[in-house]
């Protein structure tokens, strides 16, 4: 599988915040991306340097292999690319259909079918101005713009913020048919992670303009496990030796481990990391515990941890 | 829905009729048989969607050379990635339980009645294991484990409350 975007060590500074601080990102083809991380963190940043709306201090940013630099594969880049940025602007002035037919007017692969199909789907009405629709309508608006234009890559800054959970709903589904339909692939920022969880298979979880966890989710979730264990009296003092970026909360007689991969580790997840949870049940079963079990964690978990300030 | 068909079904159909047919058997399986998939569960949704195919076919839901949903369909019926769907379906022909015919799609196998006894009990024995981790972890010795599950067997309750 080869990478549709693809970064290595992205810097960006604007006047004396540091952005972007040496961003590593590889997103390959065919993925649905979820592109995590708190606000601030530099995520539309990222974005608007693959678009090629800002330049890098320094470092390479790649899409489709290209430069968004370069001024003959910028405008390569921009047609391959459909973008729905985080305010959905649209001109206000407009009807949906207007808005569409001066959409379609620029793309000569525009998809017809998909327009009928998503004017039905998404419940549209035509000849209401875009001036007075709800934050719901106007995404969807947004997305059929997108999804029409036949791009090979569909950005979206997140896309179902301020929607009501059916809404949510249509707009993952009609990602995950976008991505079922054609060799496309689809990246997006989001806060909602059960709804990363539920429709990516790659995820990046970035930090202070750097990534901290990447790579495909099924084997993230497999290298981090949570381990409780119950003690006859006060859970005791521990500290855990096996390889690994181990939490430990005491509570009572309660002991909690969250064990992840190693921290400043790389941070492309390799398959073969899962065991290591069982070299730490090994360890703490010396402490002689009442109870020990492990229980499988959350995106949530895995993305609290890792953007978590050192305590 | 009538752009994917051809895609989707096989390449012999090519009456009208069977070709419905066709469709509402996705569709009619897709909604009866699968669920949408927990994602905050933190158990991987292909593993989710494996169980459910195994627990259709051990139901007799799904029979033994019935037709799954093909994987585009069945991604947008639950809002999956179709990456998971696909790989769902390897694991599961990697285990015998379906047979991927290239063009034609995913089938039950014919032999994964008979494997699901040994398969259950593969499952039971990962049970066991875990029970007897649990109790070891308790400081149960072997001995008594035994004599508990003969206790329990023998449907003696030994005092102490029962999980």
């Amino acid at each position: 599988m080869s990478d549709v975007i693809e970064t290595a060590g992205l810097w960006k500074v604007y006047e004396d915040v540091e952005a972007l601080q040496g961003l590593d990102l590889r997103v390959p083809q065919g993925s649905i991306f979820g592109f995590l991380g708190r606000n601030g963190a530099g995520k539309t940043t990222t974005i608007k340097v693959l678009l090629g709306m800002a330049r890098p201090t320094r470092g390479e940013a790649r899409v489709f292999g290209q430069s968004p630099f370069d001024a003959q594969s910028g405008v390569d880049i921009r047609r391959r690319v459909a973008f729905v940025s985080d305010e959905k602007d649209l001109y206000d002035y407009m009807t949906v259909g207007e808005i569409i037919a001066f959409t379609r007017s620029f793309y000569p692969r525009w998809r017809n079918d998909l327009e009928q199909q998503y004017l039905r789907k998404f419940e549209l009405a035509p000849g209401r101005v875009i001036r007075g629709l709800s934050r719901g309508t106007r995404t969807k608006v947004a997305l059929l713009l997108a999804l029409c234009r036949g791009a090979e890559l569909l950005m979206l800054d997140e896309p179902t913020s301020g929607l009501d959970p059916a809404m949510a709903e249509d707009v993952l589904q009609s990602l995950v048919a976008h991505v079922g339909r054609e060799a496309s692939t689809v990246f997006f920022s989001s806060h909602q992670l059960s709804e990363v969880e539920q429709i990516a298979d790659h995820v990046a979880i970035i930090e202070s303009g750097q990534t901290v966890v990447s790579g495909p989710l099924d084997e993230l979730r497999a290298q981090y496990q949570r381990i409780e264990l119950v003690f006859e009296g006060d859970a005791p003092d521990i500290r855990v030796h096996a390889p690994g970026k181990h939490r430990v909360r005491r509570k009572g007689r309660v002991l909690t481990v969250l064990t992840g991969p190693p921290k400043g580790g790389p941070s492309q997840v390799n398959a073969a990391g899962s065991s290591h949870a069982t070299a730490v049940v090994e360890e703490l079963r010396g402490y002689r515990p009442t109870s020990i079990d492990v229980t499988p964690v959350t995106l949530k978990d895995i993305f609290l941890e890792s953007v978590k300030t050192e305590e | 829905m009538r752009r994917q068909a051809p895609e989707s079904t096989h390449a012999g159909f090519n009456t009208t009729g069977t070709l419905t047919a066709v469709l509402l058997y996705y569709i009619s399986s897709t909604v009866v048989i699968l669920l949408k998939p927990n994602p905050s569960s933190g158990v991987p949704i292909y593993l989710q969607l494996m169980e459910q195919v195994k627990h259709a076919i051990e139901t007799g839901a799904l029979k033994p050379g019935e037709q799954l949903p093909s994987i585009r369909p069945l991604a947008e019926e639950l809002v999956i990635n179709p990456n998971t769907v696909a790989k769902a379906y390897r694991e599961l022909e990697h285990e015998g339980v379906i047979e991927l015919r290239q063009g034609a799609g995913a089938f039950v196998s014919a032999g994964a009645a008979t494997k699901k006894d040994a398969e259950r009990l593969q499952a039971a024995q990962g049970l066991v294991a875990q029970g007897i981790e649990r109790l070891r972890a308790r400081g149960i010795t072997d001995e008594e484990i035994r004599r508990l599950v003969e206790a329990e067997l023998a449907g003696i309750r030994m005092g102490g409350r029962r999980e």
